[in-house]
């Protein structure tokens, strides 16, 4: 293969184990750098009034460290292993939308080179610590682009993560392999599950906030710098992202563990059915607990009183995760191989973290740890000792199946040593450090020997990543040959070869009621019907080859062929650079508009090429799909309880609207918590002309009235009336921003531009995102209009117009809050 | 019922409930202009709520949808209510212009 030949398939594949190969290596590359950070701030720590780093290159490297760790690291590690492993693990050919999945990753990859990107910058990267406490990151007092860069980069991060939880949540509930029940579902598919809820909920306000931020930024807002909305704002939209997203970073790492203990222990999960009900009230509680990181803020003694007990309620699901994985290990068979290792000192990891969390759900104790190295302990515990140990078992656990070869056992160990001794070595002084505040660059001299201890903890910690680099590079490179299934585990991803084939399966894989695998052609499941199938009852299947303890069934034992070659075409047939060009596009975009100011003053020639490199990749994109390039029909034969009858695309398009309506919700929620707070508040009819905002309204109601109609015109197989009633939807549509526009120009005629008070900061912001919204809609409006034309919706097919209306509902829906919030109250 | 029958009913459901809801935004401005309700907003919410209800039932075919899917924006929908109103609420009490 020439090397653009191999250059180019990286850039165009949509297949989901090469996306997963891309965030694998991608994750562990930020992953690096992020490690290399905190080793050059762990040196400078080792001795009192050192100044390797000044304060604020201190400040930047924490802070790109922890952000680094946290967003680009962990998840999208978690999420490399999700996209390999999930449709595996479901007996899926893909994931539901092959494409979307590559367009997160590029989009995943350009928001973290445009976070580093701050590093080459004058002022240098953000340095205003992960959490982004406000006012700090005002400009007055934050002046470096960095941290423009870091708010664009979260934004887009944000983009990435919506696409993909939109993908895996469709993909998990739609394209399971029949048989395959909730529960035969592995515990890391679960995981994964419950993972992209709590993603598909606490992210939008994080994009809000950060939507915010950059406007506070650069267009002179004062969201986070007034008194009515300030620091506490900022940290009710952050930690509402902020505690969840613990859980969205343990889950995936205590599914893959519960897996491999209970593989090596050669037991089920005890009580995993207990263990998942556990895990889904974790789910809804962690909503309900963000406040605990605001004890010292001033909410009142009631709201924290509430969130104490929520805080300390959250614990009760995990212990029950802990105790079921110890309990798993009792009576068991257990076999000491470095997943197992790792698995096992990632519990004992846990348990020290999530006790010494618990300290922190009490007030009193919390206002004494807060800000303290003794969080800085605990948390790294919970990341370092047990998310990390567990996703390094992760990745020993499966490197056989994804490489095809076995890595060698004895430097794994060694690994595993030198992590743990460098791990408790680095965090435990931490806890005996309570009095030492953290995000400080030098210290008092009486902190000096434990530091010091932490800090030689850091270096083993570095070195065993060394060790771990070594062990998988010559796995790779000299590895033995692995077996299909080197651990004798259970689970379809054991039942193809090591790699799995580019199509995963021949033929359809089957999970019996009797739990064997079994793979079948659609001919033979019409023959003989699923149900026999499934309930071993067809006659002439019982001569399957049973290859381990659990009856996992290999492909070479089964009794399928035939669909090789189509599988692979079409999987041949999906590359595109279509996500990579928008991504890129995106990127460009979005670097231009944060240093243009630096190096071409107000000139933004690198914006606008990014945009239309966006533009292009859209157009081809769109292109594609009216030449139904992509299109795949549903599996026939799958299991979906409790979303039967309801297509892919239509349950991705409502898991959106969910997103979309907590990107929202979130913005609105702002707008009340600011209005709450202010002494002195215009109402809206004073500011703005009700009657105009009257003749919006009812012009955005019409327009989705009369895409309605022309939705049921296509139904009925009149393409001419339906273009009608749709052009009518585009006329309103620009009928409602041409008003809009208007608007906008009066007022600032007037003297109220997005920085003068409030009300108006928060009306332009608002109705310039749902403004945003419109366009697009108008964007999908034109296409749609294409499409019809083109013969590509008919009465037979009008599934995306059916979407396009739930959309069209979505942005009617924000207008009918913004109309009377602004106009009328 | 049959499916030409089926998208009779909806276009006339279409009609109608665009109707409601252009008459609703008139009385919501009615409301401000003239005074005649006594919680003005209490009333603009209620009213939103009602149109927002009917826009996903009908514009969005939530109606149509299996409960399944009537889940998702409903749980969304209520965690967004809790979420606005734990934060405005835990504000209230300690805000500096409020007292407390």
């Amino acid at each position: 293969m020439s090397t653009w030949s191999w250059i180019k398939r990286w850039l165009t594949t949509t297949n989901h184990k090469d996306i997963g190969i891309l965030y694998l290596v991608t994750s562990i590359y930020f992953f690096f750098v992020a490690g290399m950070l905190a080793e050059v701030f762990r040196v400078q720590l080792a001795v009192p009034e050192k100044e390797i780093l000044t304060g604020s290159e201190f400040n930047q490297a924490v802070t790109i460290h922890g952000l680094l760790m946290l967003l680009w690291f962990m998840s999208p590690f978690q999420f490399a292993l999700a996209n390999y492993f999930v449709p595996l693990q479901i007996g899926a050919r893909d994931l539901a939308f092959p494409r979307l999945n590559a367009l997160s990753y590029w989009l995943y990859l350009f928001s973290g080179l445009l976070l580093i990107a701050g590093f080459f910058v004058p002022g240098g990267a953000a340095d205003v610590g992960w959490t982004f406490y406000a006012p700090l990151t005002e400009v007055l007092y934050s002046p470096s682009k960095g941290v423009d860069l870091a708010g664009l980069a979260i934004i887009l991060f944000t983009a990435s993560v919506t696409l993909g939880t939109i993908n895996f949540l469709t993909t998990i509930i739609k394209l399971r392999a029949p048989g395959l029940t909730w529960s035969k579902l592995p515990m890391f598919t679960w995981s994964i599950l419950f993972t992209v809820l709590l993603m598909l909920l606490a992210f939008p306000p994080l994009g809000a906030a950060a939507i915010m931020l950059v406007l506070d930024r650069n267009l002179g807002t004062q969201f986070f710098n007034s008194l009515e909305g300030g620091a506490l704002l900022w940290d009710h939209m952050f930690w509402f992202f902020g505690h969840p997203e613990v859980y969205i970073l343990l889950f995936p790492a205590l599914g893959a563990a519960a897996d491999i203990i209970s593989v090596f222990a050669r037991r089920q999960l005890y009580a995993k059915r207990f263990v998942i009900i556990a895990l889904f009230i974790a789910v809804a509680l962690s909503y309900l607990v963000w406040m605990h990181h605001m004890f010292i803020t001033g909410t009142s003694l009631t709201v924290r009183k509430i969130f104490s007990v929520t805080t300390a309620l959250i614990s009760i699901p995990f212990e029950m995760a802990a105790l079921a994985l110890i309990v798993t290990l009792y009576k068991g068979r257990v076999v000491y191989r470095a997943p197992m290792l790792f698995s096992l000192a990632g519990i004992f990891h846990f348990i020290i973290g999530g006790a010494t969390g618990v300290f922190q759900a009490a007030i009193i104790l919390d206002r004494q740890f807060r800000g303290s190295y003794w969080v800085v302990a605990h948390f790294h515990y919970v990341m370092a000792g047990a998310v990390v140990f567990w996703l390094i078992a992760a990745l020993y656990y499966w490197l056989p199946k994804m490489t095809g070869r076995m890595y060698n056992e004895k430097l794994a160990r060694i690994h595993f040593i030198l992590s743990v001794i460098g791990l408790n070595l680095l965090y435990f002084p931490q806890f005996l450090l309570m009095d030492m505040p953290r995000r400080i660059y030098t210290y008092n001299p009486e902190w000096k020997l434990l530091n010091q201890i932490s800090t030689v903890g850091a270096v083993i910690y570095g070195l065993s990543f060394v060790v771990a680099a070594y062990v998988l590079y010559k796995a790779v490179r000299s590895g033995p040959k692995a077996p299909d299934n080197p651990w004798r585990a259970w689970g379809i991803e054991w039942s193809v070869p090591s790699p799995p084939p580019r199509h995963n399966y021949e033929g359809v894989p089957v999970i019996r009621s009797d739990n064997k695998i079994i793979f079948v052609d659609e001919g033979e499941i019409k023959r003989v019907g699923l149900a026999n199938i499934i309930n071993a009852a067809a006659p002439g299947l019982s001569d399957i080859e049973s290859t381990s303890q659990v009856s996992t069934v290999t492909q070479q034992g089964s009794r399928i062929h035939s669909t090789h070659s189509e599988a692979h075409t079409a999987h041949h047939e999906h590359s595109t650079m279509m996500p990579f060009i928008i991504g890129l596009g995106v990127f460009i975009a979005l670097l231009g508009a944060a240093i243009s100011p630096l190096i071409m003053g107000s000139n933004f020639t690198l914006t606008i090429i990014g945009f239309l490199i966006f533009l292009a990749g859209l157009i081809k994109w769109a292109y594609d799909d009216l030449n139904d390039r992509f299109s795949e029909p549903e599996p026939e034969y799958k299991e979906d309880w409790p979303f039967a009858g309801v297509d892919k695309l239509r349950l991705a398009m409502w898991t959106f609207i969910a997103g979309e309506g907590f990107l929202f919700g979130s913005l609105i929620s702002a707008y009340l918590f600011i209005r709450s707070r202010s002494l002195a508040w215009p109402p809206g009819y004073e500011l703005h002309d009700p009657m105009i905002g009257l003749i919006n309204t009812i012009v955005l109601f019409t327009g989705t009235m009369l895409f309605g109609l022309g939705y049921l015109e296509v139904r009925k197989g009149k393409p001419n009336r339906a273009l009608l009633y749709i052009a009518g939807t585009l006329v309103m549509a620009l009928l409602f921003m041409t008003i809009k526009a208007i608007e906008w120009g009066e007022l600032a005629r007037e003297g109220y531009t997005i920085n003068s008070i409030l009300p108006i900061q928060l009306y332009y912001t608002l109705t310039g995102a749902h403004g945003a919204h419109v366009i697009a809609g108008i964007v999908a409006t034109i296409y749609a209009m294409v499409k019809i034309i083109s013969g590509g919706y008919n009465k037979n097919n009008y599934k995306g117009l059916l979407l396009l209306s739930i959309y069209w509902g979505i942005v009617e829906i924000v207008w009918t809050f913004l109309f009377p919030l602004f106009y009328l109250m | 019922m049959s499916e030409d029958l089926e998208i009779v009913r909806n276009t006339r459901l279409y009609i109608a409930v665009w109707g409601i809801l252009v008459i609703t935004a008139i009385l919501e401005v009615l409301a401000v202009e003239v005074g005649i309700v006594r919680s003005l907003s209490i009333f603009l919410i209620s009213v939103a709520l009602v149109q927002t209800m009917l826009i996903a039932l009908v514009y969005q075919h939530l109606k149509d949808e299996p409960t399944s899917i009537k889940t998702l924006p409903i749980t969304s929908f209520v965690m967004l209510i809790v979420l606005i109103s734990a934060a405005i609420t835990s504000v209230l009490a300690c805000t500096p212009y409020l007292g407390g």
